[in-house]
């Protein structure tokens, strides 16, 4: 028994080290994340994709665990984080999308949603990567993560050991379980996905308001995408004619280039509706705004997107009053209530 | 005893590899590979993205930002027979390398390569193709008629002396351009050989149709007419060297 025990072992140990030789193999940087030291059982967690949405990227090195999605969540909303009493709830909401009614910096915070999906990050784009690499950057660089407080915490030193095998806490394993956590932050039930699935259906107006959502009279869609509502590429919408302020610049600021200038990320506008304001620097506070800007305020910039000017529309889009309001009564279409309820996201009971 | 199965099941498997072997006796290789590089000119003047350097057919001043499509149907030929025929779909941004190959290609000489710029009728559905995050942003929406961009042609232009965007998109059955071009590639077996398809966007706007921007317009999608002109200019725009 004892014998056969001993055997065993040491089986697993050979197909450990072959496992770890295979990834290292294929991992650019290898992953300090080794599963493999911990002997507490990890429970595999699927994560659902909704229909028709693009492909989502997963590192082999981070595939989801219910033990480190549910530690991501108590880091998330864990001030320990952090060295100023803040925690990542405090300026993302989970009533507003996980964004809040103000703004941080003269910038309105960006939502939280379906940000497995994303290659950039922020508005400008100047972070990008894996959601692993922007987690890495909130806590290392944005929070600034006091390593020593956090491993004098007897429950996450624990918490860390038995999930991610390590005895001392770094960014790293901080980053990775964030990035769990909000890897599964998807929303995929608003009144848009259910009339899409064929569940609901949408009332006159808005039916009328996403035709012109997905046709050439408003062309959203070809930035705001079917059902993921970004596809995640930098813009000039033509917002500014010059740019005042330095944040204007946006892509400019991190490529240093000028056909970049005044270019964005597309945003989601998943819950556009519960947000207060809207673009960069928040210049908007109604949905109404936006639509106007599309409608008569689009300046002909030398890099404006070419899709933005239309021989007739060459500032906006000629809306007629009805049109405007369809336009965004579609727009609140794309409020998910289940999501921004839903428990599984909620601050849990540390 | 576990031996014993183990001494079987090998035995087993060596005789099935054998018989296998002898039903397939090729003397030969048949089959070559065809490798396929993708390039682009502007009638011979390399392609700078975002330069507004270009001039067309009907004079307008232009850049490139964006050149998105989609090649599919391959089909060689030699004397006006199909010898060889794939169904890969394949999805290019001009501003990245493009390489792919075919395998099993019949060792000859070809004369001639036909394909489509976007994709047939069967494929041209929405969601029927892999949802890479490239397809999801290629889609048609369904409120146009669903299915996908077979082509995204943007940049810049100047009219008179404001710089102006346009977007020549294509899409919906009906509006797929039928490609192709001459040939001399000779495949063959066990080798592989090479060909480069070079587009000259040029050709877009030029030949049956010469599409003036000022006078056409600036942006297609949805546009019936314009479309069928930016298809039928779709079918020389690629050469192959
Ligand atoms: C003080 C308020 C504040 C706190 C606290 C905060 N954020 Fe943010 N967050 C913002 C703002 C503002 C932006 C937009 C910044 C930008 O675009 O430059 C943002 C953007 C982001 C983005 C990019 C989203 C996108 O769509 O590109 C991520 C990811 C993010 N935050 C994660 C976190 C995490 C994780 C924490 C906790 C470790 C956290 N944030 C804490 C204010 C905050
Ligand atoms: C060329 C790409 C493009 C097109 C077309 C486009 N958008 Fe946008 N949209 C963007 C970008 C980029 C931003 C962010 C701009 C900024 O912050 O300066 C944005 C911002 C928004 C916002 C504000 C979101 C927020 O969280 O602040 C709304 C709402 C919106 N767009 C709706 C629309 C509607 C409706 C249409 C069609 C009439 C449309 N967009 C067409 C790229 C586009």
């Amino acid at each position: 028994m004892r014998t056969s025990r001993k055997i065993l072992h040491g089986l697993a140990v050979v197909a450990t080290c072959i496992v770890l030789a295979v990834s290292c193999k294929k991992e650019s940087t290898p992953p300090t994340v080794t599963p493999q030291d911990t002997t507490y059982k990890l429970t595999p967690y699927e994560i659902v994709m909704p229909a028709h949405f693009p492909e989502m990227y997963i590192p082999e090195d981070n595939k989801p665990y219910v033990e480190r999605i549910e530690l991501g969540r108590m880091l998330y909303y864990d001030n320990i984080l952090s060295n100023d009493g803040r925690a990542c709830a405090s300026c993302h909401f989970q009533s507003h999308g996980f964004t809040i009614p103000g703004m941080v910096n003269d910038m309105p915070v960006l939502s939280h949603v379906n940000l497995a999906w994303h290659g950039k990050f922020m508005w400008d784009g100047s972070k990008s990567g894996t959601l692993e690499d922007v987690m890495l950057f909130e806590t290392q660089e944005f929070f600034a993560t006091n390593l020593e407080k956090i491993n004098s915490s007897e429950k996450y030193r624990k918490l860390f050991k038995q999930y991610f095998g390590v005895d001392y806490i770094t960014h790293h394993e901080i980053a990775y379980a964030l990035a769990q956590f909000t890897r599964t932050m998807i929303s995929k039930d608003s009144k848009y996905d259910r009339y899409m699935k064929g569940a609901e259906r949408l009332t006159y107006n808005e039916e009328m308001g996403m035709r012109i959502f997905f046709s050439e009279k408003g062309d959203c869609f070809h930035c705001h995408t079917a059902m993921i509502t970004t596809d995640g590429q930098m813009h000039n919408t033509g917002l500014d004619s010059v740019y005042t302020k330095e944040m204007d610049k946006g892509y400019y600021n991190v490529t240093k280039n000028t056909s970049d200038l005044g270019k964005f990320r597309t945003p989601n506008l998943r819950n556009v509706a519960l947000r207060k304001f809207y673009m960069h620097d928040g210049r908007f506070t109604t949905l109404e705004e936006v639509v106007e800007f599309y409608n008569s305020g689009v300046n002909r910039v030398s890099n404006i997107d070419p899709i933005m000017t239309k021989e007739g529309k060459e500032n906006g889009l000629n809306l007629n009053a009805v049109e405007k309001q369809q336009l965004v009564a579609f727009l609140k279409t794309l409020t998910d209530e289940t999501f921004i309820t839903d428990t599984s996201f909620s601050k849990p009971s540390f | 005893m576990k031996y014993v199965l183990t001494g079987v099941m090998l035995a087993a498997m060596a005789f099935t590899s054998c018989r296998k072997e002898k039903e397939n006796v090729i003397p030969a290789p048949l089959t070559g590979n065809l490798a396929v590089n993708v390039d682009y000119h502007v009638d011979g003047k390399q392609l700078y993205f975002d330069s507004l350097i270009y001039t067309n057919a009907a004079g307008n001043q232009y850049s490139v930002t964006k050149v998105h499509y989609y090649l599919s149907r391959f089909r060689l030929y030699k004397e006006g027979s199909v010898k060889y025929a794939s169904d890969t779909i394949i999805y290019v941004d001009a501003e990245k390398a493009m390489n792919f190959s075919f395998r099993n290609v019949p060792a000859m000489t070809y004369d001639s390569m036909s394909f489509h710029i976007g994709l047939d009728e069967a494929q041209n559905k929405s969601n029927s193709l892999p949802a890479t995050a490239e397809n999801v942003n290629m889609g048609w929406p369904d409120v146009m008629g669903g299915g996908y961009h077979f082509l995204k042609l943007e940049g810049h232009w100047l009219d008179s002396s404001k710089k102006l965007g346009y977007a020549m998109h294509i899409g919906n059955n009906g509006f797929l351009v039928r490609a192709g071009a001459k040939a001399n590639i000779e495949v063959n077996g066990g080798k592989t050989a090479n060909c480069k398809l070079m587009m000259n966007i040029n050709e877009w706007f030029a030949h049956p149709n010469t599409y003036n921007l000022a006078a056409d317009g600036v942006y297609s999608m949805g546009n019936a007419p314009l479309m069928k002109k930016l298809s039928e200019n779709g079918g020389d725009v690629f050469g192959l060297e």
